[in-house]
């Protein structure tokens, strides 16, 4: 009798282990930069790089200079490259009875390209690739191959309200190149918009809903609702701070399962150069899932400096 | 000092000998401190309707305005902690500092702008200028055009939502700068009918046109947002300010990065 429970035990516990996507999500985002259809990409002014703008008393008579681009002919591709290390106190993986601190080697790299296509409309082409490394020996190494195509448009009428729709693929591999553990495909509609613009200080709201059609494994299809938030503070022309709220639900088709994930960050960046950054990031994710024994429960803090380039061709 | 200081001179142009000369002007509007100084004499406080002459002075101080209409409809807008004089010759308005919206018809027989560094031809044209003595020069066509010559002879147009911002002793144009029209106007004091009444209503529709213009651009992706974004600490704003702009650089130092002006050898010419 006895070796029977403890068999139902480890077989509950067994059968509660977190998800790849559960045990991998709350790093997803490290090292990533704020998608930002609000603006110009490249950050340009007639061609110069664009500082923070400090204003005179007179700018208050004059009005609101709020400055345009023009258009490229040919839109630039952009290429990310980043490194980072962070620590965090819980690492992936699905070790149910507890989390395990653990430090990660992150490296990201990624490429877009969004052209105009006809009357304002953009394609937004992009594909990224981060491998994670722990520390900690019962964490989960991981790949996480992301691209997406679509398009996008801002409306002037609209207060410059962005409206975008892309199609999105994610793949995630635990120490194989070609051997996927999660793969999913789905397609995302959302709207974007700068709240409030300073000289110093932007503040940008995201809505976005996305339908996956296909995962694999099955059980992990989900929808997802998401809203974000994110300001922006210059200190200087080359030094700022991001602070990023992000709220997604996401309503699993299998089970009835719903998690509600949340994510906070901060982050201090440093623009070295046009295009070397250095950053400093601490973020907080926290998940709670109605999935039974709270497997798919989580919540951890990570934080890091990180190195990133950029170069646009 | 003194050699920043800008000197902006209204002369007219080809069609000037049979334009009204800008000799007198009402004060039609007076907003909080207002003073004006004849010849050489102490300033004293200005009121609405008064008339003023080419040996006035009008000064104006905090959160003050003023609006001087000319008989031949030409309009100037006096900003805060802004002094204006009128020039030497016939149709000159000189401006040492602050801020001010000029507007003139377009039949007015056009009109020449002269700073120390800079001379602007005008044919009719709403712009609006700010000088700020040892720190920057800014001139901002609305509507109409303006052409600036620069003590080189180089030239360069600015048209409808475009924006020049040089240091004052600048030897080089530096390059055109595009603006959100729609939103300098819905947000600039002096273009502010609650405090100065509208505009004459062939300028309205001219920048109503402009505007529309740059807006049928922005609906096609050829005018992008970008991240830089001028507001005074007062400017008008949909959200609150959190404030706290400022810094040393110059203004053109922080939108180009550049310690120096960009060299205006592609800047268009005429």
């Amino acid at each position: 009798m006895r070796s029977k429970i403890i068999s139902y035990l480890l077989v509950g516990a067994a059968a509660a282990n977190a998800d790849i996507l559960s045990s991998t999500q709350r790093f997803f985002d490290q090292g990533d930069e704020f998608t930002n259809y609000s603006e110009d990409e490249s950050g340009r002014v007639d061609g110069f790089e664009v500082g923070e703008v400090p204003y005179s008393p007179a700018d208050s008579d004059l009005g609101v200079q709020e400055v345009l681009v023009e258009r490229e002919d040919v839109a630039p591709v952009i290429f990310r490259f980043s490194n980072a290390i962070f620590r965090t106190d819980n690492a992936a993986g699905n070790n149910f009875f507890g989390d395990e601190p653990s430090w990660i080697s992150s490296s990201r790299a990624s490429v877009t390209w969004r052209p105009h296509l006809i009357n304002g409309w953009f394609a937004d082409f992009g594909v990224a690739m981060d491998f994670l490394r722990f520390e900690d020996d019962s964490a989960i190494d991981y790949e996480n191959y992301s691209g997406r195509a679509g398009i996008y448009k801002n409306f002037p009428d609209l207060d410059d309200t962005v409206f975008f729709a892309r199609f999105e693929y994610q793949s995630l591999n635990t120490g194989s190149l070609f051997d996927s553990n999660y793969d999913a495909q789905r397609i995302r509609l959302g709207l974007q918009k700068t709240l409030y613009a300073a000289s110093r200080q932007r503040m940008t709201a995201g809505l976005s809903a996305a339908y996956e059609w296909a995962a694999n494994p099955d059980r992990l299809q989900r929808d997802e609702i998401e809203v974000n938030l994110t300001y922006r503070y210059a200190f200087c022309d080359d030094v700022y701070t991001l602070v990023t709220v992000d709220v997604s639900r996401f309503d699993y088709q299998d089970f009835g399962r719903e998690d509600l994930s949340y994510g906070l960050g901060l982050e201090v960046a440093w623009e070295m150069t046009k295009n070397l950054r250095v950053s400093a990031s601490v973020t907080y994710d926290k998940n709670d899932s109605n999935s039974p024994l709270g497997a798919n429960d989580f919540q951890s803090w990570t934080g890091g400096v990180g190195l990133g380039c950029q170069v646009a061709f | 000092m003194k050699k920043y200081f800008l000197t902006l001179s209204l002369a007219a142009t080809a069609g000037m000998a049979t334009a009204a000369p800008l000799k007198t002007a009402n004060l039609s509007t007076v907003v909080n401190d207002v003073k004006v100084s004849k010849s050489s004499a102490a300033a004293v406080p200005a009121s609405t309707g008064q008339t003023v002459d080419n040996s006035t002075t009008v000064l104006t101080g905090r959160k003050s305005r003023a609006e001087l209409s000319f008989p031949d409809q030409t309009v100037t807008r006096i900003g805060a902690n802004s002094v204006f004089r009128f020039g030497k010759t016939s149709r000159d308005l000189a401006i040492d500092k602050g801020s001010f919206l000029l507007q003139v018809p377009k039949n007015a027989g056009g009109a020449k702008i002269r700073t120390a560094t800079v001379t602007a031809a005008i044919t009719g044209t709403t712009t609006m200028i700010e000088s700020s003595p040892s720190k920057w020069f800014k001139f901002i066509v609305i509507e109409g055009e303006a052409k600036l010559i620069n003590q080189k002879g180089d030239e360069v147009v600015v048209f409808p939502g475009e924006m020049i911002v040089m240091e004052p002793n600048a030897k080089n144009f530096p390059r055109k700068i595009k603006i959100n029209l729609k939103k300098l106007v819905a947000t600039s004091k002096l273009m502010d009918e609650g405090t100065f009444g509208p505009l004459n209503q062939p300028a309205i529709a001219l920048i109503n046109e402009a505007i529309s213009k740059q807006m049928d651009e922005r609906r096609g992706g050829e005018l992008l947002p970008s991240s830089v974004i001028i507001r005074g600490p007062d400017a008008p704003r949909l959200n609150p300010d959190g404030g706290g702009e400022g810094g040393n650089k110059s203004i053109l130092e922080s939108i180009t990065g550049s310690k120096g002006f960009p060299d205006s050898s592609d800047a268009p010419k005429t």
